[in-house]
C-alpha cells in the first residue's frame, strides 16, 4: 500500500532519518517516537535490493520527506535532465510536498566531490543559486528548500562584507525558496567562526522554514567542531532548537544520524527529548501569538 | 575577480590532484590548512566507499597499491557519478588496464571485475514490470532474470580470491538477484555452458538455442551433451537465472541434441 492509497500522511513533530543501518530495527519496533522519516533520494533512485524494499515498507508506515545530497544548489553546472526526471518520479511516489538540498556546491562540469563545499558569500553565488533553484523547481514540479550548511573555512569575501546570515537571506529572497533550517549547523558555525547563533535565528523568515535538522557533532582536540552526524545531540543544540521552535512555530524536526550508529533505543531517547522540546516550544509559540484579552465591545 | 566557476574548479583540483597546487589554494580566501581539511574529508569518504566495495581486491593488492590506484583514479578521472556507490565501478574501469597487465597477480583483473559486478548487481532495481514466465518448456521462449549480468574469467575468483588456479578455457560468471531476495548470487559455467547461456538468452526457444550451439560446434547431440545441457538448464531455472518460458512459439522440436557435456562449473 502506498501513501497515496492510504490517508495522506503528513510529516509532523519529530522524525528520524531512514538509514540502511537503522532501517531493520525501525521497522521491527515501529516506535511511536518516530513521527516521520527522511530519505536521501540518491539512495533510492534507480536502485533495487534492500533499499527499494525499505522504501516500500516505510511508505506503509510514515510520511517521508526527501533530502538530496547531490543537487547542491550552488553548482554552476546545469542539472542532468535524466536524473531530475528520475527524482521527480521518486518524489511523486512518496508524495513529497517539497524537495530539499544543500546551499553549497558539490562538484562542477560533471565531476562530483561527494561532499558539501561552501559557496563564497557573493552576489554571483546568490544569482547562481537563484538560477539553479528555479531550474530545479521547474524540473521536479514542487518547491525547493535550501539547507544552510556547516563550513570549516571562511567563505565570506571582503568586498561584500556579508556574514552567513546576510548571504542566506539574500539567497532566500533572490530564489524565493523555502528553507531547511539546520540548527546544528548554525550552532557548529557559531562556535567555529565565533558568532552568536540567536541573533542569526532571529533574522530567519519563519514563513520560509519548512523543516529543521538537528544532529550531533564532534569536537576535535584543537576545539574545532566537525558536523559528523555521528554523536548524540549536545545540550547547546537542544537549547538552540527550543529557542528556534518557540520563535518559528511548529515545523517538522529531523534527528540526523548518519554514522557511528548506537542501538535504536538510544536514538529513541533523543527523539523523546526532542518531542518534549517541540511540544513546549510550539505551545509557547502559540501562546505568544494568541490575541490578548480585550474588553467586550459596548454599544 | 575570480569567477564562481573558477573557484569551484580550483577547489575540485585541490581535492583530487595528487598534490594540491599552491596556485589553486591562492584563489581561495582564509587559511589554506582549512581548505586542505576539506581535501582530507572528501578523499576519506571516497576511499572508504571504494575499500568497502572491493574488499578482496584491496586485500590482494595491499593498502599501498590499492590506495595508489584510488589516488590515480581521482587525479586522472575523478568521480563522474552523482551516486557515490558507483565510484567503485568507476575505479575498476579506470584501473583495469593496469591491473590486467599485473604478472605477479594474474587473477587481479578477474577478481576486481567480479567484485565490481557483484557491487553493481546488488544495486540493480527489479523492474516494476517484471517478466512473467510459465513453467519451463523446452520449446518455449527463455525468460531471463532481468538482473543477470555476466563476465568471462580465466580464474575461479569466486571460489578462491587469493591464489586461484588458471581455468581450462574462459568460464562465464553469472551474477544476479533472485526474485524476493536482496542477496547477490553467483553461478559459473564452463565454456560450453557459456555458449548455451548466450544462445538461450538470444533464441526464440531453448530448443533453438541448443540447435545453434550444436551447429556452431559441428556436433551431433549425444547422451553426454543432452545430460549436461539438462543439468545446466535445471540448475539455471532453480537458481532463477532463467525464470521459465514465455508462451511457446510455434516451433519444431530441437531434435536430438548432440555434442559434449556442457555444464556448470561448481
Amino acid at each position: 500500500m502506498s501513501a497515496k492509497a492510504d490517508t495522506k500522511r503528513i510529516a509532523e513533530g519529530v522524525g528520524l532519518g531512514l538509514r540502511h543501518d537503522l532501517a531493520e530495527a525501525m521497522f521491527e519496533r515501529d516506535p511511536a517516537e518516530i513521527g516521520w522519516v527522511e530519505i536521501h533520494p540518491e539512495n533510492y533512485v534507480a536502485r533495487g535490493g534492500t533499499f527499494a524494499d525499505n522504501l516500500e515498507r516505510a511508505l506503509e508506515r510514515w510520511a517521508i520527506l526527501p533530502h538530496g545530497l547531490s543537487l547542491c544548489v550552488g553548482t554552476t553546472t546545469r542539472y542532468e535532465a535524466s536524473y531530475v526526471r528520475q527524482l521527480r518520479g521518486l518524489l511523486d511516489k512518496i508524495d513529497a510536498p517539497f524537495y530539499s538540498d544543500h546551499l553549497c556546491f558539490g562538484g562542477i562540469d560533471g565531476t562530483y566531490l561527494h561532499d558539501l563545499l561552501p559557496l563564497p558569500f557573493t552576489k554571483e553565488s546568490v544569482r547562481n543559486v537563484a538560477e539553479r533553484v528555479a531550474e530545479l523547481q521547474d524540473g521536479i514540479g514542487r518547491p525547493v528548500a535550501v539547507e544552510n550548511i556547516s563550513y570549516y573555512a571562511d567563505p565570506s569575501m571582503p568586498e561584500h562584507g556579508w556574514a552567513e546570515p546576510d548571504f542566506l537571506l539574500e539567497v532566500l529572497d533572490a530564489a524565493d525558496c523555502k528553507l531547511l533550517l539546520d540548527v546544528n549547523n548554525i550552532y557548529v558555525n557559531a562556535l567555529n567562526h565565533r558568532f552568536d547563533p540567536r541573533p542569526y535565528i532571529d533574522r530567519i523568515p519563519a514563513e520560509r522554514v519548512v523543516q529543521i535538522h538537528v544532529a550531533g557533532h564532534l569536537t576535535k582536540k584543537d576545539g574545532q567542531i566537525i558536523d559528523t552526524h555521528g554523536e548524540p545531540i549536545c545540550e547547546g543544540v537542544y537549547d538552540l532548537l527550543d529557542y528556534t521552535l518557540e520563535r518559528i512555530g511548529p515545523t517538522p524536526v529531523l534527528l540526523e544520524r548518519d554514522g557511528n550508529f548506537p542501538p535504536l533505543e538510544e536514538l529513541l531517547g533523543e527523539l523523546s527529548r526532542l518531542r518534549t522540546i517541540y511540544d513546549r516550544a510550539t505551545a509557547a509559540h502559540a501562546a505568544s501569538r494568541a490575541p490578548a484579552p480585550a474588553s467586550e465591545a459596548r454599544p | 575577480m575570480t569567477s564562481l566557476a573558477e573557484v569551484q574548479r580550483a577547489f575540485t583540483r585541490i581535492c583530487f590532484d595528487h598534490e594540491p597546487q599552491a596556485a589553486d589554494l591562492a584563489l581561495l580566501h582564509d587559511d589554506a590548512s582549512r581548505w586542505l581539511m576539506y581535501r582530507r574529508m572528501v578523499r576519506s569518504r571516497l576511499f572508504k566507499m571504494m575499500r568497502n566495495g572491493l574488499p578482496k581486491t584491496a586485500a590482494l593488492l595491499g593498502p599501498t597499491r590499492f590506495d595508489a590506484a584510488i589516488s590515480d583514479y581521482l587525479a586522472e578521472h575523478a568521480p563522474q557519478t552523482r551516486f557515490i556507490r558507483e565510484v567503485v565501478n568507476e575505479l575498476v574501469d579506470h584501473a583495469l588496464p593496469g591491473w590486467a597487465q599485473d604478472e605477479a597477480l594474474p587473477h587481479l583483473a578477474d577478481l576486481a571485475r567480479y567484485e565490481a559486478l557483484k557491487w553493481r548487481v546488488g544495486a540493480l532495481e527489479w523492474p516494476t514490470t517484471a517478466p512473467v514466465a510459465d513453467e519451463l518448456d523446452f520449446e518455449g521462449r527463455p525468460v531471463l532474470n532481468p538482473t543477470v549480468r555476466d563476465l568471462t574469467v580465466r580464474f575461479r575468483v569466486d571460489k578462491d580470491w587469493r591464489s586461484p588456479s588458471r581455468l581450462d578455457g574462459a568460464h562465464r560468471v553469472l551474477v544476479h538477484q533472485k526474485p524476493g531476495s536482496n542477496r547477490v548470487y553467483t553461478y559459473v559455467l564452463n565454456p560450453m555452458g557459456g555458449q548455451l547461456f548466450d544462445a538461450w538468452r538470444e533464441s526464440e526457444s531453448f530448443a533453438e538455442g541448443a540447435r545453434h550451439v550444436l551447429a556452431a560446434n559441428e556436433r551431433a547431440p549425444d547422451a553426454r551433451f543432452i545430460d549436461g545441457m539438462a543439468g545446466v538448464l535445471a540448475d539455471m531455472v532453480e537458481q532463477s537465472i532463467f525464470l521459465g518460458s514465455a508462451r511457446a512459439p510455434a516451433s519444431q522440436s530441437a531434435g536430438p541434441p548432440d555434442p559434449s557435456a556442457p555444464g556448470p562449473d561448481r
